[in-house]
């Protein structure tokens, strides 16, 4: 089956306003705003409940995240105490733009590029308490943690990482794939559940019968002459 | 001997038992709710609540310069240390170069130590004018003919003396020793024991059991009888002499440490700050640099430093449990809701394994029952029979025993 993407979304808005391509006002682009302001919403009720990360369709992957060393006094100014790493690394590119949770970006996980291996993720704060517990000698997990556009990864030698998250724009850079480079983004994956998408289209309805002014149907006239 | 089941202990690393409750707790290890570093406090709780017995015993040989050493990484509770004094080369290698030690392998020369039998000893008075011939069953069971002069006293090992006319007075006070050299029994601990017996390679492996361990050392004409063997690249030492160490009583050296009970050794040693020192062996102009033996309960850590937690069908389910039950007590107590009914069912599903799990932890082993109950026996024996040993003395067949055990 496959995903629905931008396109899809847009013009089933259009199907249900009556509007048409050409009205100015409405563009794809504001649509499209319309729908993330309400998708934001029950995006992150969904993420309160605990039931959004079972659903994996809606995740991009990004497979080759590459991550560069970074020296202790960049990392101190992160917030974290330079005795609990040995070395910090950083994801070369500031990261693409995910969809925001309750608790921050939705990220499903980050691994090593072959996901033998999962990285949690945590807070700077949260990775200070850890790293000064007595028994951190004994905590073998690997943690990153996400500030200011950028992952973070204390204690990590891999050149790369491999990330799936709930992705707001295009990520055809960081798949490196190059097919899709140069691909509308109508053509793009919506990356929301379908079973929310008619509470979503529900609720633009709402506001653009305000804003359109679109016209409801009239009630069959039996009586009117024209008829 | 050591107990067979604490030598059959199975250990998994932490991180086997966090993938086996995230296994379980999936949906919550999935939005990433579970963190390790909570919950390893947890592991060693439940370690540490069932006890000592879970740690494995292991040996070094620790270089001490300057008075002082640092204890190994693993270490936890010290059982005994000695001071090598002397080693002899058992084998040497063909090369030379840089020594790396590989394994200390302590072994108990059962030859050398005369042991305490259950054979009574008798002393046997003659007051009367002439020689009298008497029959006495031997402690292996053999019935022998004996005589005694007039007016002499003798002394011999056996389990029961006739005695028909009471001619002669019989008492028994004590227990004879076996020689282990020769195998006989005698009433006098010998003088030398056999110290000198030159075949140790067929001698058993140290007890694996801690507390059977601080038992081998059985003094024997002021020596130790214990040798260490230290593999070298090139050669293998065997350390035969060592000196006492008297260790003050420490968290980490605690009065089961038989250190503790060498009030009369010339080297005094502590632990500190995860160092063991010997100040006495900077005294008199030594240099304070030596080797010591020692011998210590590890942590619960593997080669690697990685934590361990036991594996055992039934003491799994108390790890997991008590790692569920501290997952949600976290997530009620940050605010996460619909939590409260599983956090009860986990702590009612916990205090079932811990006590199924505390049940077999402190379960005494079938060795440990029997030497218990030898014990109380014989300490039932000396407390309402032997007063009366005079009485029963020419009983035929008293002291009543079978098997050189006391009934």
């Amino acid at each position: 089956m496959s995903k629905t993407t931008i396109g899809d979304m847009t013009s089933r808005l259009r199907g249900l306003v009556k509007a048409v391509r050409q009205d100015s006002f409405l563009t794809d682009r504001m649509l499209y705003s319309l729908f993330k302001k309400h998708a934001s919403l029950s995006i992150k009720r969904l993420d309160q409940a605990k039931r959004l990360t079972a659903f994996a369709s809606i995740f991009e992957s990004l497979d080759y995240v590459q991550l560069q060393v970074i020296d202790k006094v960049e990392a101190s100014a992160c917030g974290v105490a330079p005795k609990s790493y040995a070395t910090i690394r950083r994801t070369c590119l500031p990261i693409p733009v995910f969809t925001e949770g309750i608790y921050g970006p939705m990220i499903r996980s980050i691994a090593s590029l072959d996901g033998s291996e999962l990285i949690k993720l945590t807070t700077p704060d949260e990775y200070n308490y850890i790293s000064r517990s007595k028994n951190f000698r004994y905590n073998t997990q690997r943690y990153a943690w996400y500030l200011n556009d950028y992952l973070y990864f204390p204690n990590i030698n891999w050149p790369a990482v491999k990330i799936e998250a709930m992705v707001e724009e295009d990520i055809s850079a960081f798949k490196c794939d190059y097919d899709q480079k140069c691909e509308p983004r109508q053509c793009h994956s919506l990356n929301v559940p379908d079973f929310i998408l008619s509470e979503i289209e529900a609720a633009i309805l709402k506001d653009l019968t305000f804003q359109l002014q679109v016209p409801e149907d009239d009630a069959h006239d039996n009586k009117n002459q024209l008829r | 001997m050591a107990s067979p089941t604490l030598k059959e202990l199975k250990f998994r690393r932490f991180d086997e038992l966090m993938d086996e409750v995230n296994l379980d707790l999936s949906s919550f290890a999935r939005e990433g709710m579970i963190e390790p570093g909570q919950l390893i406090k947890v592991a060693q709780r439940v370690n540490y609540e069932l006890g000592l017995k879970i740690h494995g015993t292991k040996e070094t040989i620790l270089e001490v310069e300057h008075g002082r050493s640092k204890l190994p990484a693993d270490f936890y509770i010290l059982n005994h240390a000695l001071l090598c004094a002397q080693y002899t080369v058992v084998e040497s290698g063909l090369f030379n170069g840089i020594q790396s030690e590989n394994r200390v392998t302590p072994i108990f020369n059962p030859n050398t130590v005369p042991q305490l039998t259950s054979c009574p000893c008798w002393t046997i008075v003659n007051p009367q004018s002439n020689t009298i011939g008497f029959k006495y069953i031997k402690c292996d069971g053999t019935e022998t003919n004996s005589s005694i002069l007039a007016g002499a006293t003798m002394k011999l090992c056996a389990t029961s003396i006739s005695n028909p006319g009471s001619y002669l007075e019989v008492s028994t006070d004590s227990f004879c020793y076996n020689i282990p050299a020769t195998g006989e029994i005698s009433c006098t601990i010998p003088e030398n024991c056999g110290c000198n017996t030159p075949d140790v390679d067929t001698c058993e492996a140290i007890d694996a059991d801690p507390w059977h361990q601080n038992r081998v050392f059985t003094t024997c004409d002021n020596t130790m009888q214990v040798n260490v063997i230290e593999y070298h690249s090139n050669e293998v030492r065997r350390y035969n002499q060592f000196e006492r160490i008297q260790m003050v009583p420490h968290k980490e050296a605690t009065a089961f440490c038989v250190n503790t009970q060498f009030r009369d050794a010339c080297h005094q040693g502590h632990i500190q700050n995860g160092y063991i020192y010997v100040p006495t062996m900077r005294e008199n102009g030594g240099n304070g640099n030596a080797k010591v033996y020692i011998c210590y309960l590890g942590a619960m850590e593997d080669e690697d430093g990685n934590l361990l937690v036991l594996d055992h069908p039934k003491i799994n389910e108390y790890y997991e449990f008590a790692l569920k039950a501290r997952i949600f007590e976290n997530l009620y107590l940050n605010g996460e809701p619909d939590i409260e009914r599983r956090l009860q069912m986990m702590q009612t599903q916990l205090k079932t394994a811990r006590a199924e799990a505390l049940s077999i932890a402190t379960m005494p082993d079938f060795y440990e029952l029997k030497k218990t109950i030898e014990m109380n026996r014989r300490a039932q024996y000396h407390k309402y029979m032997h007063p009366f040993s005079s009485l029963y003395a020419n009983t035929p067949g008293w002291p009543w025993s079978y098997n050189n055990e006391y009934i």
